[in-house]
Parts: structure tokens; C-alpha cells; sequence
């Protein structure tokens, strides 16, 4: 964000994202929200003296595929380290977590920026740890933390990006793709509300074209991607405002006050913490071989900016259309299940991003759990294309389908709403209408072609919408020019 | 003395332990005597002994992601000295 004031913003995220494992990444209890504080524990994730990390296979393999998804680079030996750690949520005094030996380092997302650009942002590493414990804070007033253990060791990946982000909302746009690209790679759900995805974001602010980097401060306790797009843009206001005061920057960490929506200083550089790194003398060295990269490499699935090309070419929809149906795996696959069927791309394209995505954004339902089956959906755009049913008839039964989750063809024939294709019941109606109008008639004939579009819209009301609109016009004509 | 009171001073804090300067003093002494203990080591000849960073065999290092029954919460929070609707209590941790 170089803006009209000289300064140029530079920033760079952390992201922790929790893998999907049925277990803790050192111990066989149940990696799980919502259960009963305190439930899944064992020795090894409280700490207690003796008991032994054993690394869970199915984190390594989540990892190791977010990093390929990512195009990072696997490295052959990675080494686990103690990270000592002030707080009481994690028993044990310290993280075990990778420092000097990252499982990975290198990659790049490439996103969406404004107006149709491209961005792309580097990535610094990513490694594996375990997640701590929960704290609930006291209300004020209160005296006491109260802490549940149960998500100590949980399996994470940090994702360390490159000071490659230049805007608040190049972040936000990062962070999109970053989350989209790790649920179609199956490593991570991504429900933020769940702490599956957390954010730290590091900010500084330099003088445009400067080459020295500025003091940064870092901001923790982002819930959101847009609560990370209004801390940074909060953190960039407060920095130039130091330097055009005359003032410092300080290092320091920030915590994000979401109901102030602040940034308030958590620790100064003076207060910063000790972490003591030592090498977990508890693990070996994860070694992983070239063939069993290369094996979660061909697993991993096609990604959305592979698959959003191939959309284009293939079904002939537009670059934003293609963006919109490839947001999830889910969507992407339900898209393509419609097109197998009713093999007209822009048609389903339209439906899909027009009838369906705001009904089950409005509704909050996933696109797995869609009423309407991507076979039903082909149909109903079939009998449009035959001629069955009207465009506006099918709008009407798809609604119905969504939410009685009937099939469109016991929709379609119990109501009646199959096209009139009779030519006779439809000249029928349409002797009916011009008898009723005989002023019009006359006015038709004398050259007022207009009310051609009159006569349409009567006959359609007569036949209650159900007359193929086509045909009516064809024998209308044939009619009036006949009379 | 290779461990200040300074230090002493840091890690306390870090610790969220409340030492008096003569228990830090004490602290810096007792510590100061336990690594220079380790210097020993250091004048050990180990020229002839083979390099054993690596002391675990490859392979065979993963477990398998299968569920094990954890520990009884009431067993879990035996050693608490303060619990509440199954959570622990400490101290609150920050000063907000």
C-alpha cells in the first residue's frame, strides 16, 4: 500500500493451521473441539514425568501435502525442538515444536488482487508443532484462569509467509486462498470459529522506495480474516501516525481488541520472552524419503487454480465464473456433476451462482448437504432446454426443490406444469383472446405491430404461463395475418 | 559466576516466581555452582568416541493415527490443586 502519503506498508503472516487427524500429534488421544474439558488427556499430553512423544504418521502426511499443495519443498530431515513456554495452558513448561530444521521450506500463493490482478506472496517455511492447552480468561473482577488441556498436542502447521504482502487487503485476499488451498489438500477444516485457523500478523511501515526495513510489531489474537484486514489496516494508521509525530516505533506484540477494535500492546520488546530453543531429545529426526514424497504428491488432488483453468477452457465460462465455482472442492464437484449430465457449461455456470449459492449461503447449508443432487439439476436444465417446462416455470420448481427436496419431475407433473405444446388447445386460447380485444385486433391490422407482444402476454395469463411461449407467437401471427 | 542475579532475576519472572534479592543472590550462587559442575564434562577427551547425534535407528518412528482411551478426568486432575466444572484454576494470567 504505497498510498499518496509516502509510506509503504509491509507485512507478513503467520498461520497456524490444525490438521485433520483423528489423534494428537504425540499421543493416541482424540483430537476433538467441543468435548468435555479435560476429557483427552493421557500422561504424554499432560507432561507427567516419563511418558513419551511418538509422532502421529497421519500429521506428517497432512503436512507434508499442505506443503507440496503449497509448492513448498519437503526437506529429507527435519528435527523437532523444545520451545519454552510462559503460560500455564501446556503442562509440560514447553512446545515441541521445529526451529532450525523445519519440515519444509519455500512455496508461494498466488491470489486475487484487486481488479482482476494477480498477487503472489513467498513463503518463508512451515514446520510442525502441537497446539497448547485453552485458557478461559477471567471476566473482571474474577481472580482465575480456567484451563482446559484438552487441545494440548493437538497437530498444527505454521505457515511463515515472506514481508511479501503490501495491503490489508492483499492479506485478507492471502489468507482466502491460503485456507481454500488447504481444504481441497484435505489438511486442514478451517473453521476459524473452531481455532482451526489462526492468524499473527507482523507490520511495519516504511518510507516508499526506503530500503531499510522499519521497525515491525506483531498482532496477535486475529479471530477472522476481516478482523485481521481491520487490525493491520488499525496497526498501519497507528505507525504512521508515530512517524508523523516525530516518534518511534517500538518493537513490540499487539493483541487485537476486537470489541475496542484496537491494537493494544501485549508485551514490549524489554518484556519479550526466552524461549530457550533445545533440541527434543525425546524424537528422532523425521526423516521421509524422496519416494514417499513423491507418493503424497501424486495423491494430492487437482488444485483451484489448476482446476479454475481448466474450467475455462473446457465448459467455456468466464475467469470470475470459474473463480466463484472452484472456492470449494465441494462446489467445484457438484459444478462439474451437473455439467456430466446437461453438457452446457454457462447454463449451469448460471444457475449454479444465481439460483443455488444464495440459498445455501442464506440458509447456511454446505453444498455436501445441497437438497438438490447435481443429477436433479441437470434434469430440470434438460427439460428447459427441451422445451418441457418454461425458464420461469423451472426458476419456480428449483425453489421448490431446494426446499421440499422433491424431484423436479413429480414437481413438474403434479402441478401441471408441463409446457402446453398442443397446437389446437393452444389456437384454442388464442381465438378466445382476439375476440375479447377487438379494438386491438383492428389496431394490429392498421400497422400497430407493437401489440404483437399484447396478444403474447395475453394468451400466456389465459393458459395460466403454461403455453410454449414459441408457438403461441408462431400462430398468433399466423392468425392475425390470416384474419 | 557464570549466572547473574540479573538473570536469576529474568527467569523468576518468566517463571512468575516472587524472589527476594537475597533468594535471587542465592538463586545466582546455587546455579553458577551447578554449571560450572558441567564444565567437568567439558574436560573429558572425547577424540576417540564416535559422533552420536543421531541416536535413534530410521524408520519405524511413526505411529499410527488410531484413537487410545485417554485418562479419567478425575484421574486427569488428581495433582490440581484447584478445579472447577473439570477445569483446572490457576491465577489469572494477565492483567487485563
Amino acid at each position: 500500500m504505497t498510498g499518496a502519503n509516502g509510506y509503504e506498508t509491509v507485512i507478513g503472516l503467520e498461520v497456524h493451521a490444525q490438521l485433520k487427524t483423528e489423534t494428537k500429534i504425540f499421543c493416541g488421544c482424540r483430537s476433538a473441539y467441543g468435548a468435555e474439558p479435560n476429557s483427552l488427556t493421557c500422561p504424554t499430553c499432560l507432561g507427567l514425568p516419563g511418558a513419551l512423544p511418538v509422532l502421529n504418521q497421519q500429521a506428517v502426511v497432512c503436512a507434508a501435502r499442505a506443503v507440496l499443495a503449497l509448492d513448498g519443498t519437503v526437506n529429507p530431515e527435519s528435527r523437532f525442538a523444545r520451545k519454552s513456554y510462559f503460560y500455564p495452558d501446556l503442562p509440560k513448561g514447553y512446545q515441541i515444536t521445529q526451529y532450525e530444521h523445519p519440515l519444509a521450506v519455500g512455496g508461494e500463493v498466488r491470489y486475487p488482487g484487486r481488479n482482476g490482478t494477480r498477487k503472489s506472496c513467498r513463503l518463508t517455511r512451515i514446520h510442525l508443532e502441537e497446539d497448547a492447552g485453552k485458557s478461559i480468561h477471567p471476566e473482571r473482577g474474577q481472580l482465575h484462569t480456567r484451563l482446559d488441556f484438552n487441545r494440548c498436542g493437538v497437530p498444527l502447521i505454521e505457515i511463515v509467509s515472506e514481508s511479501d504482502i503490501r495491503s490489508p487487503e492483499d492479506a485478507y485476499g492471502y489468507l482466502l486462498t491460503l485456507k481454500q488451498i488447504l481444504q481441497y489438500a484435505d489438511v486442514c477444516a478451517g473453521d476459524m470459529e473452531k481455532g482451526q485457523l489462526r492468524v499473527d500478523a507482523n507490520v511495519s511501515v516504511r518510507v516508499a522506495g526506503a530500503d531499510a526495513t522499519a521497525t515491525r510489531t506483531e498482532i496477535k489474537n486475529l479471530n477472522s480474516f476481516k478482523a485481521v484486514r481491520r487490525a493491520i489496516a488499525f496497526e498501519v494508521r497507528r505507525q504512521i501516525g508515530v512517524t508523523e509525530s516525530g516518534g518511534k516505533v517500538d518493537r513490540a506484540t499487539l493483541f487485537w481488541d476486537e470489541s475496542a477494535q484496537a491494537a493494544k500492546i501485549m508485551r514490549t520488546k524489554e518484556q519479550s520472552p526466552d524461549y530457550r530453543y533445545l533440541a527434543e531429545p525425546d524424537l528422532a529426526p523425521l526423516v521421509l524419503s524422496e519416494e514417499w514424497i513423491e507418493e503424497i504428491r501424486r495423491q494430492l488432488p487437482e488444485l483451484p487454480e489448476v482446476r479454475a483453468g481448466r474450467f475455462v477452457k473446457q465448459y467455456g465460462i468466464g475467469d470470475h465464473d470459474a473463480a466463484v465455482l472452484t472456492q470449494s472442492r465441494g462446489l467445484a464437484d457438484y459444478f462439474e456433476a451437473v455439467v456430466r449430465d446437461f453438457p452446457d457449461g454457462r447454463t449451469a455456470s448460471n444457475w449454479i451462482q444465481t439460483r443455488l449459492l444464495g440459498y445455501l449461503n442464506d440458509s447456511r447449508v454446505e453444498i455436501e448437504n445441497c437438497p438438490v443432487t447435481p443429477d436433479q439439476m441437470a434434469g430440470l436444465l434438460s427439460a428447459v432446454r427441451t422445451g418441457r417446462i418454461s425458464a420461469a416455470t423451472a426458476v419456480d420448481v428449483f425453489r421448490q426443490m431446494l426446499t421440499t427436496g422433491n424431484d423436479f419431475q413429480s414437481i413438474i407433473e403434479e402441478q401441471g406444469l408441463v409446457l402446453i405444446e398442443d397446437e389446437s388447445v393452444i389456437g384454442r386460447i388464442i381465438d378466445e383472446v382476439l375476440a375479447g380485444n377487438p379494438e386491438n385486433v383492428a389496431a394490429f391490422k392498421a400497422g400497430k405491430s407493437a401489440l404483437l407482444t399484447f396478444f403474447v402476454g395475453q394468451v400466456m395469463r389465459n393458459s395460466g404461463g403454461q403455453a410454449d411461449p414459441q408457438v403461441v407467437r408462431r400462430i398468433l401471427i399466423e392468425k392475425l395475418e390470416a384474419g | 559466576m557464570p549466572i547473574s542475579d540479573d538473570q536469576v532475576g529474568n527467569l523468576a519472572r518468566l517463571a512468575r516466581l516472587n524472589l527476594t534479592a537475597v533468594e535471587v543472590a542465592s538463586f545466582a550462587g546455587d546455579m553458577s555452582r551447578l554449571i560450572e559442575y558441567f564444565d567437568i564434562l567439558q574436560e573429558a577427551d572425547t577424540t576417540l568416541i564416535r559422533q552420536n547425534s543421531r541416536p535413534a535407528d530410521r524408520g519405524g518412528l511413526l505411529r499410527e493415527d488410531r484413537v487410545r482411551p485417554s485418562l479419567e478426568r478425575d484421574l486427569s486432575l488428581l495433582n490440581a490443586p484447584e478445579t472447577e466444572a473439570g477445569y483446572l484454576v490457576v491465577p489469572k494470567v494477565f492483567d487485563k
